[in-house]
């Protein structure tokens, strides 16, 4: 082989040296922290789990404030498994079900709200599965389906998939405003260095999470899962003992003040992805073999998405249209609201954006829900639904 | 397999210099065509077959140039090559876009599409070198290649092969049929150059689209000020993806002993359309240059026929980067430009240097638009609302300040071809591998290079 001189061969090979040192580096200790059950295990994440136990203290008055989005999301869920009771109704889906709460139900009837932000069917599943296992069979279980989520932009994964599949790991594509060529499709040798969320900043992540609690945490301050007060507007993301959220400077029945315009439905992408939406149709399949009456909705979208130019509206029906195919071939009900938003009096103050809907609105997509719109699991939802709720 | 995918730099790279240094030179040739051949492979699949096809006749066309003495025959040699390269371009490229063209016009459906086609990646570019050849052949510039390894290896050479830049016959072969050994120093500038491409694109071509993408795809929902400056951010975008593509072209091929044109050199820089031209994409608008508008009559045939001429030259520019009205829009508007430039040439000079390049700034970036909006729908709504009143910005933060990265690289007094790479210091060497590190850490959220759609 050819020498180089002398001082370009120790440049050069400094700097490959550097390189590789450095990323091998990252990625043996990405290994040794980035198996399922070290970072989702009970021990591994006591300061989330200790801000949990002090909430469900008095589940009335605090919440739980955290960073918004899937990786703290799932944990909590995780962790949440074993601290709540029995669950009879069970909603599942994206952010978008944020507001469904336990106050539209009566008392005594257990009411959970598992949403998490930006996932896979495969991550909304996991929260049925493991509240299944652990505290039995939901009884009705809220499926909150938007087809805007079953686009190109995103392959379901397996939930069977070993736990270092890195979409499993990674979260959805779109989550990261990609578009429809996922970088998790090319096959490379280095997996664990292709994923955000275990590269450098999940290690630092990861050892913030591990490091036990301290008296700050204690007092609520300088954690990131502080506990706080329900009924005063925070700065924060706060989480309610039934699993729903209130955003930043939101309390009850109060909308955030300016409310951010920045979620539109704005995707270019028109497209349904037909894996995904097989993939939908085994999580029903599973759902309904665990003995859960299946009720899917589709949220009703803010009349800004509405205004855009074009509209999406034919977009929207072809690719609702799909969905519902899907759905009710296995005769599960399907409620379609997208468009719904002024038949439902859900007005441009209830939403905080293009998807995000409040309480009040939530409440009647709830009602709308038991009220002949699900025309095979309504009439259980109804029989749990506060008197309240029904007559409004 | 991208120069922006980890199976490229860490086996693929690694796996073709080890071969292209221990092999001897003959063997290393044919390693480094087949390597090529592989690359292309991932990107097009069975298209790499077309490949071979496309690379036999004209290697079979420059023989057959090289002994017909006469005149007639050599211009139908010649024909059979461009019709042949221009066939399959057109095929490939436009079949889609004539007969939507041709409904559209109708008001109905008149034609059907009878093939689904695939656009196969890096066509438009090996078409034109390979084409490129033949007219250098025939025109007596260069010599034919008797050695069918380094023509397959010229046109397949995977640096250049998907984006440019287009690389004439008589700058590459002569490299090829080299048997030098590779200069020592070279491996090490040409990857300082890869790594420079390489942080150009994922850490701030691929940052801005990441944050102007959603609003210029949904321009129907986002007021005057975040259009404008998604706008330019996709001018910033579109620059830093496409030069930092050249960069890794040049310094792979560096790293093989190999020089390649430079297709960039501070086009935002540019005071005049002229100037601009001979900044941006300079491998394209030389060869359109050479092998179109000078064949047309250049501006030897008066003005009105020197008008034509850049008119039809630009057209045929924007065409070539796409199917697409939208191409042709922006071709036409670079055509203009040119043509009233050169009717206001001297009253053009005068202007302060800073005004030209502020007018030039902004022409540049008008320009842009149709390129970026894919659709008649979408440009159409993006002119509607970024001519808008203005209203509260609410782009993320983040685009601002890549926007602001972008601006200030842009302006730096050096670029990327000017810089002494062999002089580079401890110090910086340091530098550069961490830079490598980020940018391999941030891979995952890297796009494809927006120039391989051409």
């Amino acid at each position: 082989m050819p020498r180089l001189s002398s001082d370009h061969t120790r440049k050069l090979v400094t700097l490959v040296a550097l390189v590789v040192g450095i990323l091998l580096g990252i990625y043996f200790t990405n290994r040794a922290v980035r198996d399922r059950e070290s970072a989702l295990s009970q021990g591994g994440n006591a300061r989330l789990r200790s801000a949990l136990e002090r909430m469900r203290r008095s589940p009335d008055r605090l919440a739980m404030t955290m960073t918004a989005g899937l990786p703290d999301e799932r944990l909590l869920r995780r962790i949440d498994v074993h601290m709540i009771g029995r669950v009879d109704v069970l909603v599942i889906g994206q952010s978008d079900a944020d507001h469904m709460s336990a106050t539209f139900f009566k008392e005594g009837v257990g009411f959970y709200n598992g949403f998490l932000s930006s996932s896979f069917f495969a991550y909304q599943y996991e929260v049925f599965d493991e509240i299944a296992r652990a505290r039995g069979t939901p009884q009705i279980v809220l499926f909150d389906i938007r087809s805007g989520y079953l686009l190109t932009a995103g392959d379901e994964p397996s939930y069977d998939a070993p736990a270092d599949d890195k979409v499993w790991w990674a979260g959805p594509p779109w989550s990261r405003g990609e578009t429809s060529t996922p970088w998790y499709r090319d096959i490379d040798s280095l997996l664990s260095l292709q994923q955000t969320e275990f590269t450098a900043r999940f290690v630092a992540a990861e050892c913030e999470r591990r490091r036990a609690p301290t008296t700050a945490d204690e007092d609520g301050e300088g954690s990131a899962f502080r506990v706080v007060p329900q009924g005063v507007p925070w700065g924060e993301h706060r989480w309610l003992p039934d699993g729903s959220r209130l955003y930043p400077g939101e309390v009850e029945g109060v909308l955030v003040p300016g409310a951010q315009d920045r979620i539109v439905y704005s995707t270019g992408d028109r497209e349904l992805n037909a894996a995904r939406v097989e993939r939908l149709g085994e999580y029903l399949d599973r759902l309904s073999r665990a003995g859960a009456k299946v009720i899917a909705y589709s949220p009703p979208l803010g009349p800004r998405v509405f205004e855009q130019v074009p509209p999406p509206l034919e977009a929207l029906r072809s690719m609702d249209a799909a969905v519902r195919e899907v759905i009710e071939r296995r005769r599960i009900d399907y409620c379609d609201l997208t468009t719904e938003a002024a038949a439902l009096g859900c007005g441009a103050g209830d939403f905080y954006d293009a998807i995000h809907l409040s309480r009040a609105c939530n409440r009647r997509v709830v009602r709308r829900l038991a009220n002949g719109c699900a025309s095979r699991a309504g009439a259980a939802l109804r029989a749990m639904l506060a008197d309240a709720v029904l007559r409004d | 397999m991208a120069f922006n995918s980890l199976r490229f730099i860490f086996l693929f790279l690694p796996v073709v210099m080890l071969g292209w240094r221990v092999l001897p030179r003959r063997h290393a040739k044919v390693f480094l065509t087949l390597a090529s051949y592989t690359f292309y492979a991932f990107a097009a699949g069975w298209y790499a077959l077309l490949m071979v096809v496309s690379t036999s006749v004209d290697f079979a066309v420059g023989l057959l140039l090289e002994r017909e003495m006469r005149p007639a025959r050599r211009k139908l040699i010649l024909l059979v090559s461009l019709a042949f390269n221009l066939g399959l371009l057109s095929f490939f490229k436009y079949y889609g876009f004539f007969i939507d063209t041709v409904n559209l016009l109708a008001g109905h459906p008149v034609l059907h599409r009878v093939f689904q086609i695939v656009l196969p990646a890096g066509i438009s570019f090996y078409t034109f070198q390979s084409m490129g050849y033949s007219i250098d052949v025939y025109r007596r510039d260069l010599e034919a290649s008797h050695s069918f390894i380094e023509f397959a290896s010229f046109v397949s050479l995977f640096p250049q092969l998907i984006a440019g830049p287009i690389v004439r016959p008589r700058v590459l072969l002569p490299q090829l049929a080299s048997n030098e050994k590779v200069d020592d120093s070279r491996v090490f500038e040409g990857l300082l150059l890869f790594v420079c491409g390489l942080s150009k694109k994922v850490l701030v071509a691929d940052r801005l689209a990441f944050y102007a993408d959603p609003i210029l795809n949904a321009p129907g929902s986002h007021g005057s000020v975040d259009l404008w400056l998604s706008m330019v951010a996709f001018a910033l975008q579109i620059y830093f993806d496409f030069s930092g593509y050249t960069d890794m072209a040049r310094g792979l091929a560096r790293m093989l002993g190999l020089e390649l044109s430079i297709n960039f050199d501070s086009p935002y820089q540019a005071d005049s359309p002229r100037d601009f031209w001979k900044r941006w994409h300079v491998s394209l608008s030389s060869w359109l240059r050479d092998y179109l508008y000078i064949p047309l009559g250049g501006n030897r045939k008066g003005r009105s026929r020197t008008d034509f001429n850049l008119m039809v030259t630009m057209l045929l520019g924007g065409l070539w980067h796409g199917a697409g009205l939208n191409f042709i829009l922006w071709g036409a508007f670079h055509g203009l430009l040119l043509l009233v430039f050169h009717r206001t040439e001297s009253f053009w000079v005068r202007i302060p240097r800073i005004l030209r390049h502020a007018t030039m700034l902004a022409l540049i970036l008008f320009s842009w638009i149709p390129f970026r909006m894919h659709t008649m729908t979408d440009l159409r709504t993006f002119v509607v609302r970024a001519l808008h009143k203005p209203h509260l910005p609410t782009a993320p933060l983040a685009l601002w300040c890549f926007v602001v990265l972008g601006i200030g690289i842009c302006a730096l007094p050096t670029n990327s071809n000017q810089i002494r790479w062999s002089g580079f210091g401890w110090g910086r060497t340091i530098v550069f591998a961490l830079l490598s590190v980020l940018a391999i850490l941030y891979l995952n959220l890297s796009s494809k290079f927006i120039y391989f759609a051409f």
